[in-house]
Protein backbone atom coordinates (compact mmCIF):
# COMPACT_ATOMS: atom_id res chain seq x y z
CA UNK A 1 0.00 0.00 0.00
CA UNK A 2 1.12 3.14 -0.69
CA UNK A 3 1.93 6.18 1.41
CA UNK A 4 -1.25 8.54 0.77
CA UNK A 5 -3.23 5.34 0.29
CA UNK A 6 -2.22 4.63 3.91
CA UNK A 7 -3.25 7.88 5.31
CA UNK A 8 -5.91 8.75 3.72
CA UNK A 9 -7.30 5.44 4.84
CA UNK A 10 -5.78 6.63 8.87
CA UNK A 11 -7.93 9.82 8.34
CA UNK A 12 -11.30 8.10 7.97
CA UNK A 13 -10.40 5.70 10.18
CA UNK A 14 -12.38 7.71 13.53
CA UNK A 15 -15.29 9.35 11.77
CA UNK A 16 -16.11 10.25 8.19
CA UNK A 17 -14.65 13.64 6.20
CA UNK A 18 -15.15 15.60 3.10
CA UNK A 19 -12.19 15.85 0.82
CA UNK A 20 -10.80 19.07 2.01
CA UNK A 21 -10.92 16.98 6.21
CA UNK A 22 -8.96 14.11 4.25
CA UNK A 23 -6.70 16.40 2.71
CA UNK A 24 -5.82 18.19 5.93
CA UNK A 25 -5.80 14.99 7.91
CA UNK A 26 -3.33 13.32 6.41
CA UNK A 27 -1.15 16.42 5.95
CA UNK A 28 -1.32 16.54 9.76
CA UNK A 29 -0.78 12.65 10.33
CA UNK A 30 1.88 12.20 8.20
CA UNK A 31 3.80 15.17 9.81
CA UNK A 32 3.44 17.38 7.07
CA UNK A 33 5.22 14.82 4.58
CA UNK A 34 2.35 13.75 2.66
CA UNK A 35 0.36 16.98 1.36
CA UNK A 36 -2.48 16.26 -1.15
CA UNK A 37 -3.48 18.03 -3.99
CA UNK A 38 -7.75 17.53 -5.01
CA UNK A 39 -6.97 16.04 -8.40
CA UNK A 40 -4.15 13.41 -6.70
CA UNK A 41 -6.74 13.02 -3.96
CA UNK A 42 -9.97 12.32 -5.59
CA UNK A 43 -7.98 9.64 -7.84
CA UNK A 44 -7.28 8.15 -5.08
CA UNK A 45 -10.82 8.28 -3.85
CA UNK A 46 -12.11 7.24 -6.92
CA UNK A 47 -10.22 3.86 -6.90
CA UNK A 48 -10.85 3.29 -3.17
CA UNK A 49 -14.20 3.56 -3.69
CA UNK A 50 -14.14 1.41 -7.02
CA UNK A 51 -12.37 -1.39 -4.64
CA UNK A 52 -14.73 -0.91 -1.32
CA UNK A 53 -12.38 0.55 0.71
CA UNK A 54 -14.51 3.73 1.56
CA UNK A 55 -18.05 4.67 0.46
CA UNK A 56 -19.48 8.16 0.24
CA UNK A 57 -21.90 8.53 4.18
CA UNK A 58 -23.75 11.35 3.75
CA UNK A 59 -23.35 14.66 1.23
CA UNK A 60 -23.95 18.59 2.24
CA UNK A 61 -24.80 21.17 -0.48
CA UNK A 62 -24.67 24.51 0.43
CA UNK A 63 -24.67 27.39 -1.84
CA UNK A 64 -23.92 25.80 -4.39
CA UNK A 65 -21.15 24.00 -3.01
CA UNK A 66 -20.97 20.26 -2.43
CA UNK A 67 -19.17 18.23 0.33
CA UNK A 68 -18.88 14.79 0.41
CA UNK A 69 -18.29 13.01 3.13
CA UNK A 70 -16.39 9.59 3.00
CA UNK A 71 -16.26 6.68 5.70
CA UNK A 72 -14.08 3.63 5.92
CA UNK A 73 -15.59 0.46 5.13
CA UNK A 74 -15.25 -3.16 6.95
CA UNK A 75 -13.41 -3.88 4.43
CA UNK A 76 -11.15 -1.03 4.40
CA UNK A 77 -10.64 -1.10 8.07
CA UNK A 78 -9.73 -4.74 7.63
CA UNK A 79 -6.78 -3.91 4.59
CA UNK A 80 -5.79 -1.21 6.57
CA UNK A 81 -5.42 -3.30 10.08
CA UNK A 82 -3.53 -5.61 8.31
CA UNK A 83 -1.42 -3.38 6.57
CA UNK A 84 -0.39 -1.65 10.05
CA UNK A 85 0.50 -5.51 10.92
CA UNK A 86 2.85 -5.84 7.73
CA UNK A 87 4.27 -2.91 8.75
CA UNK A 88 5.10 -3.70 12.49
CA UNK A 89 6.80 -7.00 11.48
CA UNK A 90 8.81 -5.34 8.62
CA UNK A 91 10.05 -2.84 11.46
CA UNK A 92 10.65 -5.18 13.98
CA UNK A 93 12.84 -7.60 11.45
CA UNK A 94 14.68 -4.03 10.52
CA UNK A 95 15.14 -2.78 14.11
CA UNK A 96 16.15 -6.20 15.58
CA UNK A 97 18.95 -6.24 12.42
CA UNK A 98 19.60 -2.63 14.06
CA UNK A 99 20.21 -3.48 17.49
CA UNK A 100 22.71 -6.28 16.56
CA UNK A 101 24.98 -3.33 14.80
CA UNK A 102 27.23 -2.30 17.67
CA UNK A 103 27.23 1.27 15.79
CA UNK A 104 23.53 2.00 16.03
CA UNK A 105 22.82 0.34 19.24
CA UNK A 106 22.74 3.58 21.30
CA UNK A 107 20.28 5.20 19.12
CA UNK A 108 17.34 2.26 18.85
CA UNK A 109 17.93 1.34 22.01
CA UNK A 110 16.98 5.11 23.16
CA UNK A 111 20.65 6.13 23.96
CA UNK A 112 21.43 4.23 26.57
CA UNK B 1 -10.94 36.06 -13.73
CA UNK B 2 -12.18 34.71 -10.64
CA UNK B 3 -10.26 31.69 -8.75
CA UNK B 4 -13.60 30.50 -9.21
CA UNK B 5 -13.70 30.77 -12.52
CA UNK B 6 -10.13 29.33 -13.32
CA UNK B 7 -11.11 26.13 -11.37
CA UNK B 8 -14.37 25.38 -13.71
CA UNK B 9 -12.07 25.95 -16.70
CA UNK B 10 -9.53 23.68 -15.54
CA UNK B 11 -12.04 21.10 -14.36
CA UNK B 12 -12.76 21.06 -18.40
CA UNK B 13 -9.46 18.66 -18.06
CA UNK B 14 -11.71 15.90 -16.73
CA UNK B 15 -14.17 13.99 -18.62
CA UNK B 16 -17.98 15.07 -18.56
CA UNK B 17 -18.92 11.93 -16.86
CA UNK B 18 -16.99 12.70 -14.07
CA UNK B 19 -17.28 16.45 -13.61
CA UNK B 20 -21.25 15.28 -13.97
CA UNK B 21 -20.21 12.99 -11.04
CA UNK B 22 -17.38 14.75 -9.27
CA UNK B 23 -17.07 18.55 -10.33
CA UNK B 24 -18.79 20.58 -8.17
CA UNK B 25 -17.61 18.47 -4.81
CA UNK B 26 -13.74 18.91 -6.69
CA UNK B 27 -14.31 22.64 -7.17
CA UNK B 28 -16.10 22.80 -3.63
CA UNK B 29 -12.65 21.21 -1.96
CA UNK B 30 -10.02 23.38 -4.51
CA UNK B 31 -12.08 26.30 -3.13
CA UNK B 32 -11.57 25.43 0.47
CA UNK B 33 -8.04 24.65 0.10
CA UNK B 34 -7.48 27.60 -1.51
CA UNK B 35 -5.48 30.41 0.74
CA UNK B 36 -8.30 33.51 0.80
CA UNK B 37 -6.09 35.73 -1.22
CA UNK B 38 -5.40 33.79 -3.61
CA UNK B 39 -6.95 34.93 -7.18
CA UNK B 40 -5.40 32.23 -9.72
CA UNK B 41 -4.48 28.65 -9.20
CA UNK B 42 -1.29 27.99 -8.19
CA UNK B 43 1.35 26.42 -10.56
CA UNK B 44 0.93 23.06 -8.48
CA UNK B 45 -2.95 22.74 -8.69
CA UNK B 46 -2.94 23.42 -12.59
CA UNK B 47 -0.33 20.38 -13.08
CA UNK B 48 -2.18 18.31 -10.58
CA UNK B 49 -5.68 18.93 -12.29
CA UNK B 50 -4.61 18.50 -15.76
CA UNK B 51 -2.98 15.11 -14.74
CA UNK B 52 -5.93 13.83 -12.73
CA UNK B 53 -8.08 14.77 -15.85
CA UNK B 54 -5.91 13.10 -17.99
CA UNK B 55 -5.33 10.05 -15.73
CA UNK B 56 -9.47 9.97 -15.55
CA UNK B 57 -9.31 9.71 -19.21
CA UNK B 58 -6.93 7.19 -19.86
CA UNK B 59 -7.52 4.68 -16.82
CA UNK B 60 -9.80 2.12 -17.54
CA UNK B 61 -12.19 0.98 -14.64
CA UNK B 62 -11.18 -1.55 -12.30
CA UNK B 63 -11.90 -4.91 -13.11
CA UNK B 64 -9.89 -7.66 -15.73
CA UNK B 65 -12.45 -7.81 -17.93
CA UNK B 66 -12.82 -3.80 -18.62
CA UNK B 67 -8.79 -4.17 -18.82
CA UNK B 68 -9.43 -6.87 -22.01
CA UNK B 69 -11.36 -4.67 -23.38
CA UNK B 70 -9.65 -1.56 -23.21
CA UNK B 71 -6.44 -3.18 -24.48
CA UNK B 72 -7.64 -5.43 -27.24
CA UNK B 73 -9.85 -2.35 -28.78
CA UNK B 74 -6.56 0.01 -28.62
CA UNK B 75 -4.84 -3.06 -30.54
CA UNK B 76 -7.51 -3.30 -33.00
CA UNK B 77 -7.47 0.42 -33.38
CA UNK B 78 -3.65 0.79 -33.99
CA UNK B 79 -3.54 -1.91 -36.57
CA UNK B 80 -6.36 -0.13 -38.14
CA UNK B 81 -4.27 2.83 -37.29
CA UNK B 82 -1.30 1.81 -39.30
CA UNK B 83 -3.58 -0.03 -42.32
CA UNK B 84 -5.09 3.32 -42.86
CA UNK B 85 -1.67 4.88 -42.92
CA UNK B 86 -0.19 2.31 -45.31
CA UNK B 87 -1.39 3.32 -48.44
CA UNK B 88 -1.10 7.21 -47.69
CA UNK B 89 2.53 6.87 -47.39
CA UNK B 90 5.30 7.39 -50.10
CA UNK B 91 5.90 3.89 -50.01
CA UNK B 92 2.38 2.57 -51.37
CA UNK B 93 2.54 2.51 -55.31
CA UNK B 94 4.24 1.94 -58.31
CA UNK B 95 7.28 4.23 -59.32
CA UNK B 96 6.66 6.63 -61.25
CA UNK B 97 6.53 6.05 -65.22
CA UNK B 98 9.80 8.23 -65.31
CA UNK B 99 11.67 6.09 -63.09
CA UNK B 100 10.58 2.75 -64.14
CA UNK B 101 11.37 3.01 -67.58
CA UNK B 102 14.86 4.97 -66.97
CA UNK B 103 15.39 1.92 -64.42
CA UNK B 104 14.93 -0.71 -66.40
CA UNK B 105 16.62 1.21 -69.60
CA UNK B 106 19.93 1.23 -67.57
CA UNK B 107 19.67 -2.00 -66.69
CA UNK B 108 19.54 -3.62 -70.12
CA UNK B 109 20.78 -0.96 -72.22
CA UNK B 110 17.37 -0.53 -74.29
CA UNK B 111 13.84 -0.81 -73.64
CA UNK B 112 11.98 -4.13 -74.40
CA UNK B 113 10.71 -4.76 -77.77
CA UNK B 114 6.91 -4.03 -77.90
CA UNK B 115 6.88 -2.37 -74.67
CA UNK B 116 3.17 -2.33 -74.65
CA UNK B 117 2.81 -5.54 -74.04
CA UNK B 118 5.79 -6.48 -72.27
CA UNK B 119 5.40 -3.77 -69.32
CA UNK B 120 3.50 -4.86 -66.43
CA UNK B 121 2.01 -2.85 -63.16
CA UNK B 122 1.08 -5.30 -60.14
CA UNK B 123 0.62 -5.55 -57.17
CA UNK B 124 1.72 -8.27 -53.99
CA UNK B 125 -1.34 -9.56 -52.23
CA UNK B 126 0.94 -10.03 -49.32
CA UNK B 127 2.65 -6.76 -48.45
CA UNK B 128 0.56 -4.63 -51.85
CA UNK B 129 4.20 -3.89 -53.16
CA UNK B 130 3.19 -2.31 -56.08
CA UNK B 131 6.15 -2.76 -59.25
CA UNK B 132 6.54 -2.54 -62.67
CA UNK B 133 7.81 -5.20 -64.94
CA UNK B 134 9.58 -5.44 -68.23
CA UNK B 135 9.69 -8.31 -69.68
CA UNK B 136 12.71 -8.63 -72.73
CA UNK B 137 11.83 -11.55 -74.97
CA UNK B 138 13.38 -12.53 -78.20
CA UNK B 139 17.02 -11.87 -76.68
CA UNK B 140 20.45 -12.74 -78.47
CA UNK B 141 22.21 -15.46 -76.47
CA UNK B 142 21.92 -16.44 -73.26
CA UNK B 143 19.40 -14.72 -70.66
CA UNK B 144 22.31 -15.59 -68.25
CA UNK B 145 24.79 -13.97 -70.14
CA UNK B 146 22.37 -10.64 -70.07
CA UNK B 147 21.57 -10.70 -66.19
CA UNK B 148 25.50 -10.70 -66.05
CA UNK B 149 25.77 -8.13 -68.15
CA UNK B 150 22.73 -6.21 -66.33
CA UNK B 151 24.54 -6.42 -63.13
CA UNK B 152 28.25 -5.10 -64.76
CA UNK B 153 26.06 -2.24 -66.29
CA UNK B 154 24.05 -1.07 -63.01
CA UNK B 155 27.62 -1.32 -60.61
CA UNK B 156 29.46 0.89 -63.36
CA UNK B 157 26.55 3.31 -62.78
CA UNK B 158 26.82 3.34 -59.35
CA UNK B 159 24.21 0.90 -58.41
CA UNK B 160 24.58 -0.54 -54.95
CA UNK B 161 23.88 -4.58 -55.19
CA UNK B 162 21.30 -5.65 -52.38
CA UNK B 163 21.13 -9.50 -53.37
CA UNK B 164 24.52 -11.02 -55.40
CA UNK B 165 24.08 -12.74 -58.73
CA UNK B 166 23.05 -16.26 -58.15
CA UNK B 167 21.79 -18.94 -60.69
CA UNK B 168 19.11 -21.55 -59.73
CA UNK B 169 18.04 -24.51 -61.04
CA UNK B 170 14.33 -25.62 -61.09
CA UNK B 171 11.69 -26.97 -62.75
CA UNK B 172 8.28 -25.32 -64.87
CA UNK B 173 5.27 -27.22 -65.49
CA UNK B 174 2.56 -29.06 -63.71
CA UNK B 175 4.27 -31.74 -61.96
CA UNK B 176 7.90 -32.45 -61.13
CA UNK B 177 8.39 -35.47 -62.38
CA UNK B 178 10.86 -35.32 -65.44
CA UNK B 179 8.12 -36.51 -68.36
CA UNK B 180 5.81 -34.05 -67.28
CA UNK B 181 8.17 -30.53 -66.42
CA UNK B 182 10.49 -28.41 -68.14
CA UNK B 183 13.76 -27.91 -66.18
CA UNK B 184 14.59 -24.21 -66.53
CA UNK B 185 17.88 -22.16 -65.23
CA UNK B 186 17.23 -18.81 -63.49
CA UNK B 187 20.04 -15.93 -63.00
CA UNK B 188 19.16 -13.21 -60.56
CA UNK B 189 20.56 -10.20 -58.88
CA UNK B 190 19.25 -6.93 -57.12
CA UNK B 191 20.46 -3.41 -56.98
CA UNK B 192 19.26 0.04 -55.37
CA UNK B 193 20.03 3.76 -56.34
CA UNK B 194 18.28 6.99 -55.89
CA UNK B 195 14.87 5.31 -54.03
CA UNK B 196 14.20 2.83 -56.84
CA UNK B 197 15.14 -0.81 -56.70
CA UNK B 198 15.47 -3.56 -59.75
CA UNK B 199 15.43 -7.23 -59.43
CA UNK B 200 16.74 -8.77 -62.38
CA UNK B 201 15.83 -12.23 -63.78
CA UNK B 202 16.97 -13.96 -66.85
CA UNK B 203 14.99 -17.70 -67.55
CA UNK B 204 15.67 -20.32 -69.33
CA UNK B 205 15.24 -23.70 -70.38
CA UNK B 206 18.27 -25.70 -69.54
CA UNK B 207 19.85 -28.65 -70.57
CA UNK B 208 18.52 -31.26 -73.75
CA UNK B 209 15.13 -29.93 -73.21
CA UNK B 210 16.02 -26.89 -74.47
CA UNK B 211 15.72 -28.44 -77.90
CA UNK B 212 12.88 -30.68 -77.01
CA UNK B 213 10.08 -28.63 -79.07
CA UNK B 214 7.33 -30.79 -76.92
CA UNK B 215 8.74 -29.21 -73.91
CA UNK B 216 10.32 -26.15 -74.69
CA UNK B 217 7.76 -24.65 -76.87
CA UNK B 218 6.17 -21.51 -75.82
CA UNK B 219 8.59 -21.22 -72.98
CA UNK B 220 10.63 -18.53 -74.62
CA UNK B 221 14.14 -17.27 -73.04
CA UNK B 222 13.49 -13.72 -71.27
CA UNK B 223 14.89 -11.07 -68.86
CA UNK B 224 12.97 -9.62 -66.46
CA UNK B 225 13.29 -6.42 -64.91
CA UNK B 226 10.93 -5.31 -62.02
CA UNK B 227 10.96 -2.46 -60.81
CA UNK B 228 9.63 -1.05 -57.36
CA UNK B 229 10.09 1.65 -54.81
CA UNK B 230 12.76 1.55 -52.03
CA UNK B 231 11.63 2.06 -48.16
CA UNK B 232 11.88 5.08 -47.26
CA UNK B 233 12.36 6.43 -43.28
CA UNK B 234 9.26 8.62 -43.67
CA UNK B 235 6.92 5.92 -44.67
CA UNK B 236 8.04 3.85 -41.78
CA UNK B 237 7.33 6.82 -39.36
CA UNK B 238 4.19 7.32 -41.21
CA UNK B 239 2.76 3.78 -40.84
CA UNK B 240 4.23 3.94 -36.95
CA UNK B 241 2.75 7.44 -36.83
CA UNK B 242 -0.53 5.76 -37.73
CA UNK B 243 0.14 3.03 -35.36
CA UNK B 244 0.48 5.05 -32.58
CA UNK B 245 -2.51 7.54 -33.61
CA UNK B 246 -4.42 4.47 -33.62
CA UNK B 247 -3.41 3.10 -30.59
CA UNK B 248 -4.30 6.07 -28.75
CA UNK B 249 -7.71 7.33 -30.08
CA UNK B 250 -8.41 3.78 -29.44
CA UNK B 251 -7.61 3.45 -25.80
CA UNK B 252 -9.65 6.86 -25.10
CA UNK B 253 -12.59 5.77 -27.27
CA UNK B 254 -12.27 2.36 -25.07
CA UNK B 255 -11.98 3.73 -21.81
CA UNK B 256 -14.98 6.45 -22.59
CA UNK B 257 -17.35 3.63 -23.63
CA UNK B 258 -16.91 1.24 -20.54
CA UNK B 259 -17.16 3.92 -18.49
CA UNK B 260 -20.52 4.81 -19.88
CA UNK B 261 -21.44 0.86 -19.78
CA UNK B 262 -21.08 1.23 -15.91
CA UNK B 263 -22.79 3.87 -15.71
CA UNK B 264 -25.97 2.40 -17.98
CA UNK B 265 -28.61 0.32 -16.30
CA UNK B 266 -28.86 -3.28 -17.15
CA UNK B 267 -30.70 -3.66 -20.01
CA UNK B 268 -28.75 -1.11 -21.81
CA UNK B 269 -25.88 -2.90 -21.00
CA UNK B 270 -26.66 -5.77 -22.12
CA UNK B 271 -27.49 -4.07 -25.76
CA UNK B 272 -23.94 -3.05 -25.42
CA UNK B 273 -22.65 -5.70 -25.12
CA UNK B 274 -24.70 -7.38 -27.87
CA UNK B 275 -23.13 -4.50 -30.24
CA UNK B 276 -19.68 -4.48 -29.18
CA UNK B 277 -18.80 -8.15 -27.97
CA UNK B 278 -18.60 -9.48 -31.97
CA UNK B 279 -16.83 -6.74 -32.77
CA UNK B 280 -14.57 -7.40 -29.95
CA UNK B 281 -13.82 -10.23 -30.20
CA UNK B 282 -13.21 -10.39 -34.50
CA UNK B 283 -11.18 -7.62 -33.71
CA UNK B 284 -8.91 -9.55 -31.37
CA UNK B 285 -8.77 -12.26 -33.96
CA UNK B 286 -7.22 -9.22 -36.27
CA UNK B 287 -4.87 -8.57 -33.89
CA UNK B 288 -3.78 -12.20 -33.53
CA UNK B 289 -3.71 -12.99 -36.94
CA UNK B 290 -1.22 -10.04 -37.66
CA UNK B 291 1.01 -10.84 -34.43
CA UNK B 292 1.62 -14.57 -35.68
CA UNK B 293 2.32 -13.54 -39.07
CA UNK B 294 4.74 -10.98 -37.47
CA UNK B 295 6.52 -13.32 -35.15
CA UNK B 296 6.39 -15.86 -37.80
CA UNK B 297 8.22 -13.88 -39.80
CA UNK B 298 10.65 -12.58 -37.91
CA UNK B 299 11.43 -15.78 -36.88
CA UNK B 300 12.05 -17.58 -39.89
CA UNK B 301 13.98 -14.51 -41.20
CA UNK B 302 11.32 -13.57 -44.03
CA UNK B 303 10.20 -10.06 -42.25
CA UNK B 304 11.71 -7.33 -44.48
CA UNK B 305 11.26 -3.62 -44.18
CA UNK B 306 7.89 -3.56 -46.46
CA UNK B 307 6.12 -4.90 -43.96
CA UNK B 308 4.50 -1.20 -43.27
CA UNK B 309 1.74 -2.01 -45.68
CA UNK B 310 1.08 -5.86 -43.87
CA UNK B 311 -1.36 -4.17 -41.34
CA UNK B 312 -3.51 -2.89 -44.77
CA UNK B 313 -2.76 -6.77 -46.33
CA UNK B 314 -4.43 -7.92 -43.08
CA UNK B 315 -7.48 -5.76 -42.97
CA UNK B 316 -8.40 -6.05 -46.50
CA UNK B 317 -7.65 -9.70 -46.84
CA UNK B 318 -11.39 -10.10 -45.27
CA UNK B 319 -12.91 -6.60 -46.07
CA UNK B 320 -16.44 -7.72 -44.99
CA UNK B 321 -15.42 -9.04 -42.02
CA UNK B 322 -13.50 -5.86 -40.86
CA UNK B 323 -16.46 -3.78 -42.01
CA UNK B 324 -18.31 -5.96 -39.69
CA UNK B 325 -15.49 -5.20 -36.62
CA UNK B 326 -15.71 -1.49 -37.44
CA UNK B 327 -19.66 -1.76 -37.79
CA UNK B 328 -20.12 -3.52 -34.18
CA UNK B 329 -17.70 -0.30 -33.03
CA UNK B 330 -19.96 2.17 -34.44
CA UNK B 331 -22.60 0.80 -32.99
CA UNK B 332 -21.27 0.10 -29.79
CA UNK B 333 -20.02 3.58 -29.38
CA UNK B 334 -23.27 5.16 -30.55
CA UNK B 335 -24.82 3.01 -28.04
CA UNK B 336 -23.07 3.89 -25.16
CA UNK B 337 -23.18 7.53 -26.13
CA UNK B 338 -27.07 7.61 -25.66
CA UNK B 339 -28.86 9.41 -22.51
CA UNK B 340 -29.46 7.22 -19.31
CA UNK B 341 -27.06 7.35 -16.40
CA UNK B 342 -27.24 5.28 -13.52
CA UNK B 343 -23.90 7.29 -11.98
CA UNK B 344 -24.25 9.83 -9.13
CA UNK B 345 -24.73 13.40 -10.58
CA UNK B 346 -24.18 16.16 -8.32
CA UNK B 347 -27.18 18.06 -7.34
CA UNK B 348 -25.14 21.05 -8.31
CA UNK B 349 -22.74 20.62 -11.30
CA UNK B 350 -20.24 22.83 -11.45
CA UNK B 351 -20.94 23.60 -14.96
CA UNK B 352 -24.49 23.54 -16.14
CA UNK B 353 -23.53 21.41 -19.41
CA UNK B 354 -22.57 18.59 -17.45
CA UNK B 355 -25.81 17.77 -16.24
CA UNK B 356 -27.10 16.43 -19.89
CA UNK B 357 -25.76 12.31 -18.99
CA UNK B 358 -25.00 12.04 -22.19
CA UNK B 359 -20.80 12.64 -21.85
Amino acid sequence: MREPTFFILTALVEQPLHGYGVMQATKELSRERVSLRPGTLYAALDRLTEEGLVVVDREEAVAGRLRRYYRLTDHGAALLAAEVQRMRETAAVTADKLRRRPAVRPAIAGGQ
Amino acid sequence: MSLDRWYRLLLRAYPRWHRRERGTELLTTLLDAAPPDRRRPAALDVLDLLRGGLRCRIRPPRGAMYRLVTVTAALFAALAGAAVAGPLSSYSGPPRDADAIAAAEGTMGALPAGAARSVAVSDSAFDHTDFVRFDYVGLPGDPGAAVRAALDRLTARGWRVTEPLRRQEDNWGPCDAPTCATPMVYHSFAATRGGVAVTVTGAAVRGQAATDPARATGIEPRVSVTVTKTLAAGAVLTVGGGAVAGLAVGWLLAVWAVQRHRRHRAGRRRVLLVAGVPGLFIGALFVLAFGNLVVGLSLSGGWTPKGVMAPAFVLTAFPTVTALVALSAALTLALAALPGSAGRADPHPADPRDTAPAG
